[in-house]
């Protein structure tokens, strides 16, 4: 990236600035909601959910049109949280599981219903924290309501195994959500 | 009774409260600015302690008496050295790659780093080594002469540290295989080629 040589700041490639702003209008509550999955903590969720900003806004400078802006976006957001979580992992050796593991390790439903969102979003999260990189991402975009091929040619695994994911993630969550009702 | 369907977790989790980044383009460069100093930062500290070490040894291989000795602290000098120069070939912020990744390929890409670095660094460790023994053998020896069988156990010991170095290596980097075949067989792709 060339360097402005007064200020040390890398200029911007024409239509950089103005592809970012499009990103973010499109984009970017999914990236603030993307950052509160992989980071919990609401001090260090700004931090990530900048870094990511960083990220986009850099790679935008060789955007040109290879793939859709959902996919690019999405890519250069997810990689770049990952690096953030490994980094967590190492430090905190946090055990992840994946998707199809999730029955065996951490499927234990509350005894109580779960009505309420904020607890829902709070459970959701708790969940995506234990899970591997890949099925983070497949998770998260598949709450994000992106469909099957697209995760697909986002995360770039086959469709089959993305079908295969969101129908486990699927089952877990009704597994989750569901359960209290056999309490009244 | 309520109850909460599955299909309403995904609307339930767009709708969240989020927090705005009200991020300018000047504000975004500034801090990618920010990012590129400090990593050209940490590399030169990195580097002017190597270099320190590679100095100090080579001052203690002049003040030195015994060819051996002197030998072992100049070879030891020169693996210092080089370790300089690959730092300085591969740690600086590279530029941003021209298209990113799908995350899968990405991960497998950072796994394989992973293990190609596990699998080579006891091949680093291991070329300190002859001048290791030299620097032992060289304070066994005339002028010095501290003792034979002080030189023999501090050798064991290397040997010891290296071998355990190299079977921690060899077993973290089977790990990061595993992985790696896992995803590519996520991927659709064959998981023979890379193995070691």
């Amino acid at each position: 990236m060339a360097m402005d040589a007064v200020t040390d700041i890398p200029a911007s490639v024409p239509d950089q600035d103005a592809l970012y702003a499009e990103a973010v209008a499109q984009f970017g509550a999914s990236l603030a909601r993307l950052a509160t999955a992989y980071e919990l903590d609401r001090s260090r969720q700004q931090d990530l959910l900048q870094e990511i900003h960083v990220a986009l806004w850099r790679s935008l400078a060789t955007f040109k049109g290879q793939c859709s802006l959902r996919t690019w976006v999405y890519r250069i957001a997810h990689n770049r949280a990952s690096s953030y979580v490994r980094l967590r992992v190492r430090m905190r050796r946090v055990t992840t599981v994946s998707l199809e593991e999730m029955d065996v390790e951490t499927s234990q439903p509350d005894a109580e219903r779960i009505v309420d969102h904020a607890a829902i979003l709070e459970k959701l999260r708790a969940l995506i924290q234990r899970l591997k990189p890949i099925d983070q991402e497949v998770f998260l975009l598949y709450l994000e309501g992106v469909d099957a091929g697209g995760i697909a040619e986002i995360v770039g695994i086959l469709p089959s195994n993305v079908a295969q994911k969101i129908h486990r993630a699927k089952k877990f969550l009704q597994q989750q959500f569901q359960t209290g009702d056999h309490h009244d | 009774m309520t109850k909460v369907d599955e299909d309403q977790i995904p609307s339930i989790w767009r709708l969240q409260p989020v927090p705005k980044v009200a991020m300018t383009p000047e504000l975004i460069r500034a801090r990618a600015a920010r990012f590129e100093r400090q990593i050209r930062n940490r590399i030169r500290i990195d580097m002017l302690l190597s270099l320190g070490l590679v100095l100090w040894l080579v001052v203690a291989a002049v003040m030195k008496e015994g060819v051996v000795l002197r030998a072992g602290l100049l070879l030891v000098a020169a693996w210092a050295l080089t370790g300089v120069f690959l730092t300085r070939l591969v740690g600086m912020p590279d530029r941003f790659p021209g298209e990113p990744s799908a995350s899968t390929a990405w991960y497998i890409r950072h796994l394989e780093r992973q293990r190609d670095y596990m699998l080579s660094a006891p091949w680093g460790i291991g070329l300190a080594y002859p001048g290791l023994i030299l620097i032992l053998i060289g304070y066994a020896m005339p002028p010095i002469v501290v003792s034979w069988q002080h030189s023999v156990v501090l050798g064991g010991v290397f040997f010891f540290v290296y071998f355990a170095s190299v079977i921690y290596c060899k077993l973290v980097a089977a790990r990061w295989q595993q992985e790696i075949n896992s995803l590519r067989s996520l991927k659709g792709s064959a998981t023979t080629g890379d193995e070691f």
